[in-house]
């Protein structure tokens, strides 16, 4: 309402400048990839899902979750949070990434038999159990994905990182980064190639194989890719298709290895495409013709899907999507998935063989993620929309019960305004 | 390591900035005390003191045009006098012409972009430019009130006006979403040009009622459409609540600094639109279609009409410009928060030139000189030459000639400034403060590039050397810093002389890999005397502490804290200037400026090495 005449001042000096002289690039570019978090842009958003999630290494549990002011990607910060085995204290690790994490932090476990290099400033480590791959997904002007392996968890939740070489960028993808043995393996950000590194230790990473050549010869097209995944039988790709179908595709994940569709029959998918937004490895069946479990976005619905070593997939029923927020897998070989409102989120478990998807109570607002124990403890964390003081306060479920138990409240020094 | 702009009234660009205009201010009055010697010298040329006979063609200029003459050179006076506000050099771009491009899609926002980054590159030069371009429009448009001159200055408005839309107010913001004529659209910058056009109109078109009608139905037609587009579904002017569009755009307004019964106005419309926002708006649309309605009937020709029709359609057309001239005044203040607040405004808004122009038609209806004779197209040209004028004539004609000096006065500067691609230091200087000059031994220190090569400061003896701390996996500044030390090793030109140096800063990403991996990112390979350090933490962090490098772990979110330093180095190994670089917005200006500061001081200490040498 106010500027004109001022800006006529441009006018002249920008038809000065167009006719003949410089051209002015556009400052900082920002690509801050999607953060969905409680913001929950989520499933319906071309199959780009938030990245919060949980894992477990040997020594402990891991979860990822976004905190801060999500509706500004700049202050939006991914949080890596961790809880030895056996404590009930999670403790604050995002400064082992020693990166500005507005892009997301994206984590993997490595195989217990996997050597964790220590690249050239720290020595080598070898993994007592299975322990963590993390890379930081690029935001801003960093364009290349820096990455850290831990050591050990104590049992009071200490570690070390280590770092690893630099990888490419990968995408801001819930499942993005897959460790396997002492590689790994990446969706680039562009999403359209998969990326690969013999030794995560000292970098190396190259072209493993394309979305092109993934998806040629389905009713796919083309697929723009979002999750990978270790299995023992190779590798699980997932992704958006632009043509008809499941963007889902098995392979021996060598380079040059063939790529074949895997076989989901979705109820009721009047021959759309559904996106494969997540996958992760099957943990009951990760030892020798184990499988995997990936997430399907249909539309408005989400679906599980249990990948065997052979055969068809074992499909969930649809559930209506809404903003899906979180995704991990369960201790039984199926899923745990928080979906939004953040005021009011709702927390849903699938297991193969299940004929339906189980609804929790209804976890506290603000519930990010969720991370379930093999002993049927269900944790959720939630953090405070637009924290300022931002906490993170985790509640338990105990099996069979009906209310949330309040647990451990985490104060976190996000450093807003910052940038890296 | 937050990314900022520079304080928009940064003393030394304030200080600048009315130096500058101290300095034209003296041309200026140059060239106001030639109109005089202009003038007499004229006189005595046409043999001033014979008494001049009426000519033909100089009568009396009509009721409208003049109004519409000076109401707009007035305008235009008032537009240069506000572009006098300390904080235009640095606040124009980001605070009025970025926000005004961005609802607008890519293709307005790239060229906006284009179109301001000699402002930006030039804050100090640019403003002060308008400032006379927009005074000596003004003064154009209110001295020449006949002839070519005066029709030259409605050229030059419209020119100038149309430029204005495009490039400074991203074509008034009708290419984004939620445009609505209460809040400025189409930008009254267009309004300006319409009164440039009509201006620059052959005077004949001003005898009889034709312009008069066009106007005013033109007028009419105008507030019609304006009431569809308030009117139409979706577009949020129906709702209320804070979110409605009529709501958040005065509570918007209504955040300028104002005296306070102005806020308590604007606030309270604000609070009625967001509390009954349908019935607000359908006021709105009911006032702006009525007034429309009306002055459409008003430009209605009486001729051929019923008996006692003609007296009824002059009625409605007054009524109609009362209602709009009434209309206007209330979204000015209401709505549009007389314009001019906060320290950057540039204008008064599009509602007081939309009542000049109202006011103008219903003149050239009401009070337009009798038409011209049947068969006669023009009226008649003057019959002496052009010295043979009468003095008031000659007078006007001579201030217009010093107008469009005083004009150009911001027209070559401002051209000058847009060819000129590298930006002014002084964006720096707001930014980062002056390059401190230091006179002590560099601290020395032996580490490994990014290939792996062991490099001490003492095997670049003999070059200037600029050093600074980079962070290999940095988001933000530390790419932009790189990216300011290849634009200086370019405007240096000299790569024998030089060396740019990076010290890493970051405690865990140590391998080279990550230095290459940061190289390649920003493209630095190819920088002359490019070299990144890294070695080990024990030798990292004694370099980090002899040269004041800061350096911290955030808990959360991860990155690396650090401050933005760079270092020059003589070819004696002293070091001899200290510069802040933080980069502040990192805009393609304050990179440049960055660069344009940090190769003057390296060539200073290159010239003085090679004296000392």
């Amino acid at each position: 309402m106010t500027g004109r005449r001022a800006t006529a001042a441009l006018a002249a000096a920008g038809l000065a400048a167009l006719a003949g002289c410089g051209a002015a690039s556009s400052a900082t570019s920002a690509g801050v990839a999607g953060a969905g978090g409680a913001g929950g842009s989520g499933a319906a958003a071309g199959g780009r899902l938030p990245l919060a999630t949980a894992v477990k290494t040997g020594t402990a549990t891991w979860a990822t979750l976004a905190v801060g002011a999500l509706h500004d990607p700049a202050n939006t910060f991914w949080v890596l949070l961790e809880r030895a085995h056996g404590s009930a204290a999670w403790v604050d690790q995002t400064q082992g990434t020693d990166t500005a994490t507005n892009g997301g932090v994206l984590e993997s476990v490595a195989r217990a038999d996997a050597t964790a290099g220590g690249g050239t400033a720290g020595g080598a480590t070898t993994g007592a159990g299975p322990h963590l791959l993390v890379a930081v997904a690029p935001s801003q002007l960093l364009a290349f994905s820096p990455v850290v392996t831990s050591g050990p968890v104590a049992p009071d939740g200490t570690t070390s990182f280590t770092a690893a070489g630099p990888a490419p960028g990968l995408q801001a993808s819930a499942a993005a980064l897959a460790a396997r043995g002492a590689g790994a393996v990446g969706v680039a950000a562009a999403g359209d190639r998969l990326v690969a590194s013999a030794d995560v230790a000292t970098g190396g990473w190259s072209t493993l194989a394309t979305a092109a050549a993934i998806g040629n010869g389905s009713t796919c097209g083309t697929p723009v890719l979002h999750a990978v995944a270790v299995t023992s039988g190779g590798l699980l790709a997932g992704g958006s298709c632009p043509g008809r179908g499941v963007g889902l595709w098995s392979s021996a994940g060598t380079p040059g290895a063939a790529w074949a569709p895997v076989t989901v029959a979705l109820p009721a998918t009047d021959g759309r495409a559904a996106d494969v937004a997540w996958a992760a490895p099957d943990p009951v069946g990760s030892g020798p013709g184990g499988g995997a479990v990936a997430l399907l976005v249909d539309g408005p619905v989400v679906l599980a899907a249990h990948v065997g070593a052979a055969g068809p997939a074992q499909v969930s029923p649809p559930r209506p999507a809404g903003a899906l927020d979180a995704v991990t897998a369960t201790p039984d070989g199926g899923v745990a998935v928080v979906t939004g409102p953040a005021a009011a989120p709702a927390v849903a478990r699938w297991s193969p063989g299940s004929g339906r998807w189980v609804s929790l109570p209804a976890p506290p607002a603000g519930t990010a993620v969720v991370t379930v124990g093999a002993d049927g403890l269900v944790t959720a964390l939630a953090a405070t929309p637009l924290g300022r003081p931002t906490t993170v306060t985790a509640w338990s479920l105990a099996p069979g019960a009906s209310q949330w138990q309040r647990g451990q409240v985490l104060d976190l020094a996000v450093p807003f305004g910052s940038s890296g | 390591m937050q990314m900022h702009g520079p304080d928009l009234n940064a003393p030394a660009v304030v200080a600048a900035f009315h130096t500058a205009l101290r300095h034209q201010v003296l041309v200026v009055l140059l060239l106001l005390a030639a109109v005089p010697v202009a003038w007499n010298v004229w006189r005595w040329r046409s043999g001033a003191g014979q008494p001049a006979a009426p000519l033909e063609g100089w009568g009396e200029e009509p009721v409208a045009r003049r109004a519409l003459r000076v109401a707009f050179g007035l305008l235009w006076v008032a537009d240069g006098l506000l572009q006098l506000q300390q904080s235009m050099p640095l606040g124009l771009v980001p605070r009025v012409v970025e926000p005004a491009a961005a609802g607008s899609p890519g293709w307005v926002q790239t060229f906006v972009a284009d179109a301001s980054a000699p402002w930006s590159r030039h804050p100090v030069a640019a403003a002060a430019a308008v400032v006379w371009v927009q005074l000596g429009l003004g003064a154009w448009m209110l001295a020449a009130n006949r002839g070519l001159a005066s029709r030259l200055s409605g050229v030059a408005t419209a020119g100038w006006a149309a430029v204005v839309w495009a490039a400074g107010n991203a074509f008034g913001g009708i290419f984004g979403g939620g445009v609505s004529w209460l809040t400025g659209a189409p930008g009254a910058v267009v309004l300006y040009g319409v009164a440039g056009v009509l201006v620059a109109l052959p005077e004949a078109r001003w005898t009889g009622p034709r312009l008069g009608r066009l106007l005013l139905r033109a007028s009419g037609v105008v507030l019609l459409g304006a009431a569809l587009l308030q009117a139409w579904p979706g577009r949020g002017f129906w709702q209320g609540g804070p979110d409605g569009g009529l709501s958040s755009a005065v509570a918007g307004m209504a955040s300028t600094p104002q005296p306070g019964w102005l806020h308590a106005a604007v606030a309270g419309f604000g609070d009625l639109a967001a509390a009954h926002g349908w019935a607000v708006n359908l006021g709105v649309v009911v006032a702006l279609a009525g007034a429309g309605a009306l002055l459409v009937a008003g430009s209605l020709p009486a001729a051929g009409a019923p008996a006692g029709w003609g007296r009824r359609l002059a009625l409605a057309g007054r009524v109609g410009m009362v209602a709009a001239l009434a209309f206007c005044a209330a979204d000015w203040v209401l709505v549009q928060d007389l314009g001019v607040l906060g320290g950057l405004g540039t204008d008064p808004n599009s509602m007081v030139p939309a009542a000049a122009l109202v006011a103008v038609a219903w003149l050239a209806l009401t009070r337009a000189p009798a038409g011209l004779p049947a068969g006669v197209t023009a009226l008649p040209r003057a019959a002496r030459r052009w010295w043979q004028v009468p003095p008031a004539a000659a007078l006007r004609v001579t201030a217009s000639a010093a107008a469009l000096g005083v004009m150009l006065l911001g027209v070559v500067p401002l051209g000058a400034a847009a060819l000129e691609p590298h930006a002014d230091p002084i964006i720096t200087t707001a930014l980062d403060g002056a390059p401190q000059p230091i006179d002590v031994p560099a601290g020395g220190f032996t580490l490994t590039d990014e290939h792996g090569r062991p490099v001490s400061l003492a095997s670049l003896r003999g070059r200037t050397v600029a050093l600074t701390f980079l962070d290999p996996v940095c988001t933000s500044d530390c790419p932009i810093i790189a990216r300011e030390f290849a634009q200086t090793a370019q405007l240096l030109g000299r790569p024998r002389a030089a060396a740019f140096v990076a010290v890493d800063i970051n405690p865990r990403f140590l391998d080279p890999a990550y230095l290459r991996a940061f190289d390649h990112e920003q493209h630095l390979g190819a920088v002359p005397g490019w070299r990144y350090l890294t070695g080990s933490l024990g030798a990292l962090r004694a370099v980090w502490k002899e040269y004041g490098a800061y350096v911290a772990e955030t808990p959360s979110g991860g990155m690396v804290d650090h401050n933005d330093l760079a270092y020059v180095i003589g070819p004696d190994g002293r070091l001899r200037d200290e510069l802040d670089a933080d980069p502040g917005p990192g805009t393609s200006a304050s990179e440049s400026s960055f660069a344009v500061t940090l190769a003057g001081v390296m060539r200073q200490v290159i010239g003085a090495g090679g004296a000392s040498a």
